[in-house]
This record gives C-alpha cells, structure tokens and sequence, in this order.
C-alpha cells in the first residue's frame, strides 16, 4: 500500500455511512482521486472547510495498487475562496466547473494543466471578475488542455480568412466553413464573427491570462454551446444540463 | 448453491441492514436479541414502524412532520407561534435540534433539501415557493436562516435573501464562529474569518 500526498482541490463529496464522506479531488500531479474521508462529518472532526467544494488542501492519502479509492489519512487547508461563499453567482459558476472536470476526468485522470485550469479560474471568480462569459472561456481551455483546440484561423474548403458574416463550424472534425462555401455538414454550428474571433482570441492565449478577455455578453452562449458539442463529440462525455434558471438579479 | 436453513432470519438480518449505521453484525445481533432475550419488543418495534407512515405526514404550510394532522390541516407549530418570525432549515430533523436548544419563538419552514449545482438540486425543487408565497401572504417581519454551514447551506442563504429581501422583511442567519470547547489553533481559516466577522462587544 502506498502512501501519497499532493496539493488538491475538491471537486465534490458525498455522504458515506453515518460520519464519513467521499471525497473527489483533482490533484496536482495524481489526476482525479476518489478517496474515503474517515469521520470528517463528526463534530471532533478538524477538517472543517478543507473538504468543502472548491477548497484546495494538502491531502495524504493510502492506496492499494489497482484500486480506484483511496483513504484520507491527512487534510490540512491552503486556501479557501472566500468570494465564493459570499456571492451567489461566483458559487454557481464555480460549482459548473467543478462538475465540467468531474465529468469529463476519469479516475487517476488529469494533469497538471487541468489543476492549473482550474486554479487559474477560481482565482478569477475570487478576483470578482464579470461571470458572464467565464463558463465558454474555461470549457474552450479545456479542449486546449486535452489537446483538442478546434482550428479557427481558416475556411477549412477555400482556406480563406473567414469574413464578417455568421459561419459554419463542423463538430465532427473541428474546423470552420465560411459562408461562401455553402456544402453541408453533417454536424455543424452558426458562429458569428465576433464569436469566431473571441473564441480564437481565447486560444490563443495561456491559462493565466485567459480571464482577461472581453466579449459581447451575447457571444457567450454560441461560444459555450459549440465548446460543449465539441467536447461531448470528441471526449465521449455528456456534460451536465445547463440550469436554464439564472440567479435573481441584483 | 444450498437453499438457507433459515430464511426468517436471514430476511429479518437484511431489513435491518438497510437502516443507516447498521452493519451485518449489528444486524444480526439486533436479530438475535429480539429472537431470544426480547421476543414482546418485535412484536412492539413492527406495530410502531408500520403506523409511522399512516400517521405522520407533512404540514402543507411549512412542511414539518405532523402526525395525524395532515391533509391540508396546520400543524401545532404554525397554528400557535407568533407568525412574524419564520425560521428557514434545511430538513425536519434540523427543527428538532433548533427545539432541543431552546427553539425559536416563530414558527418553522422546512425546505427539504438546499440548492446544490453539484448535485443538480435547483431552487424549483425545495418548498422555496412556498417560503415566498408564506412572506408575501402572511405578517413575516423577520426570516432566520439557520441552514447547515457548508457551500451549498450557503449558496442557498444567499439565494433566499435575495429572493426575500426585496418583499420587505429582515433575513438574517444563524451566527457562525467556534465551537465550544474547541481550540483556536485547530480552527480553519474561514471558521476563524467569520468568527472575527461576527465578533461582538462584551
């Protein structure tokens, strides 16, 4: 049995038996881990906010060789984001991003680039950076992460620049189609211009800088939904629905 | 595979493994006691489970367990505390602590669950509505959230006090900080932020 430690952030826990919990984490440089959390739901546990989504703790844990659970034998806590018990949006959007790696991460999956993802966007959503947007953002850098950035420089038919009207983008081979090459695609997605440039602005840019862009609102949910289709065709992963239901104005 | 020699008993030892924090021992150990040293507590044990459901239901108006009053009658709670104060938890075993210690002096609304993206719980899904139709309907001049404190507990405080702000009435939450008999080193640092936050004159 070894014995392992590593930095962590919790992705989600749930209840096991009466005073334990489950804990699933994305490390460091272990990928995602599954480990029992031995009596941290008691009262004279020491844990406290270390096993709360989002939270990022210094984790020991033992785990037989060819097993999928580990067990917690230490939790000390390194950070918590504080921004995101205070507001309820930067809550919902980090709980969308928690559960984007827990779906599209297997078990001992995951590298350091999706570790430093992640960071890098909880420490936007600390930073009080405008949510709206943030989701395509963090979906886009994460097909980037898994090696799957789709092209946007060029019509994949004439290899022209695409100009400024709406234009194609071919799901299944990731590549776009301008509107002056009209042939059908099996699977495609309108993208506006604006869409177009910002979601290739994104790609361009490294994962510390990504949250310092600026696009139309309205581009979000066209950035977002070809990101998804994207991601569910070639990662095999379904993401979670999107609650339609958005929090209550202020 | 061998038919059991004693499927009562086998069949007794499941049932009771279903119960949170029984293992296969202790279930069979809980069989053996009423088989042989306490044979009226079976008979007693089953009445009183089977006569749990009939009897207990949940109040229409803040979804507390009533027993025998169900079916669109109050419960005792709603119909003899003051109606100005309505103290928000999370399940009905939370209205049975609250009581323990001391209780509140208004009445109760049980959300039956929080708001929990993680685990796809929405707003639509808890008795929210009935929360605000209560607040709009009723003379509330104060919501006390005394929800569980962990991120979706306090997702779902920030959510209600933006949705019952706005009608006029004073949100206000459970105080967080220290438990008693525990020592400041060990606490974490949000514990200890919020304790600092909530600090008070002496």
């Amino acid at each position: 049995m070894a014995i392992l430690s590593d930095e962590t952030i919790v992705l989600g826990a749930r209840p096991y038996s009466n005073t334990s919990l489950i804990v699933t984490l994305l490390t460091k440089g272990h990928g995602k881990l599954r480990l029992v959390a031995k009596g941290v739901r008691s009262a004279k546990s020491r844990v406290g906010v270390g096993l709360e989504p989002a939270s990022e703790s210094h984790v020991e844990w033992s785990q037989r060789g060819g097993s999928d659970l580990g067990t917690m034998r230490k939790c000390e806590t390194t950070r918590v984001y504080q921004r995101l018990w205070k507001d309820y949006e930067a809550m919902q959007v980090a709980s969308r991003f928690l559960k984007i790696l827990d779906v599209v991460l297997g078990v001992r999956e995951g590298e350091r680039a999706h570790y430093q993802l992640l960071r890098t966007s909880l420490e936007a959503l600390e930073k009080g950076l405008d949510t709206a947007g943030m989701e395509g953002v963090f979906l886009l850098m994460l097909l980037k992460t898994m090696g799957l950035g789709p092209g946007l420089d060029y019509c994949a038919a004439c290899e022209k620049k695409p100009g400024g009207e709406t234009a194609r983008f071919d799901v299944a081979t990731g590549e776009l189609r301008c509107a002056r090459c009209p042939e059908p695609l099996a699977r495609e997605m309108r993208l506006r211009a604006g869409a177009v440039a910002a979601m290739r602005e994104i790609l361009g840019l490294t994962p510390d800088k990504c949250y310092s862009i600026r696009f139309a609102g309205s581009l979000g949910s066209e950035i977002i939904g070809c990101a998804e289709a994207f991601l569910q065709y070639h990662g095999g992963k379904y993401l979670p629905k999107r609650s339609g239901r958005t929090p209550v104005s202020r | 595979m061998q038919p059991s020699r004693f499927p009562a008993i086998e069949e007794c030892i499941e049932a009771f493994r279903r119960l949170p924090g029984v293992g296969p021992k202790s279930a069979q150990r809980i069989v053996f006691h009423l088989l042989g040293k306490d044979p009226e507590a079976a008979g007693k044990i089953a009445a009183s489970c089977e006569a749990l459901h009939e009897k207990v239901g949940l109040c229409d108006t803040c979804s507390m367990l009533v027993e025998g009053e169900a079916g669109g009658v109050d419960c005792a709670v709603c119909g003899a505390r003051d109606p100005s104060v309505i103290c928000v938890v999370e399940e009905p075993a939370d209205v049975f602590a609250v009581e323990r210690a001391g209780g509140v002096v208004g009445r109760y609304h049980v959300l039956m669950g929080v708001i929990s993206p993680l685990d796809g719980v929405e707003p639509e899904d808890l008795t929210i509505a009935n929360l605000i139709e209560r607040v709009k309907n009723g003379e509330v001049k104060e919501v006390i959230l005394a929800l569980n404190p962990n991120m979706a507990g306090e997702g779902t405080s920030l959510y209600l006090a933006q949705v019952l702000k706005p009608l006029g009435v004073r949100v206000t939450q459970l105080a967080h900080g220290l438990p008693i008999g525990s020592h400041l080193e060990y606490a974490d640092e949000m514990t200890l932020t919020r304790s600092l936050e909530g600090r008070r004159e002496l």
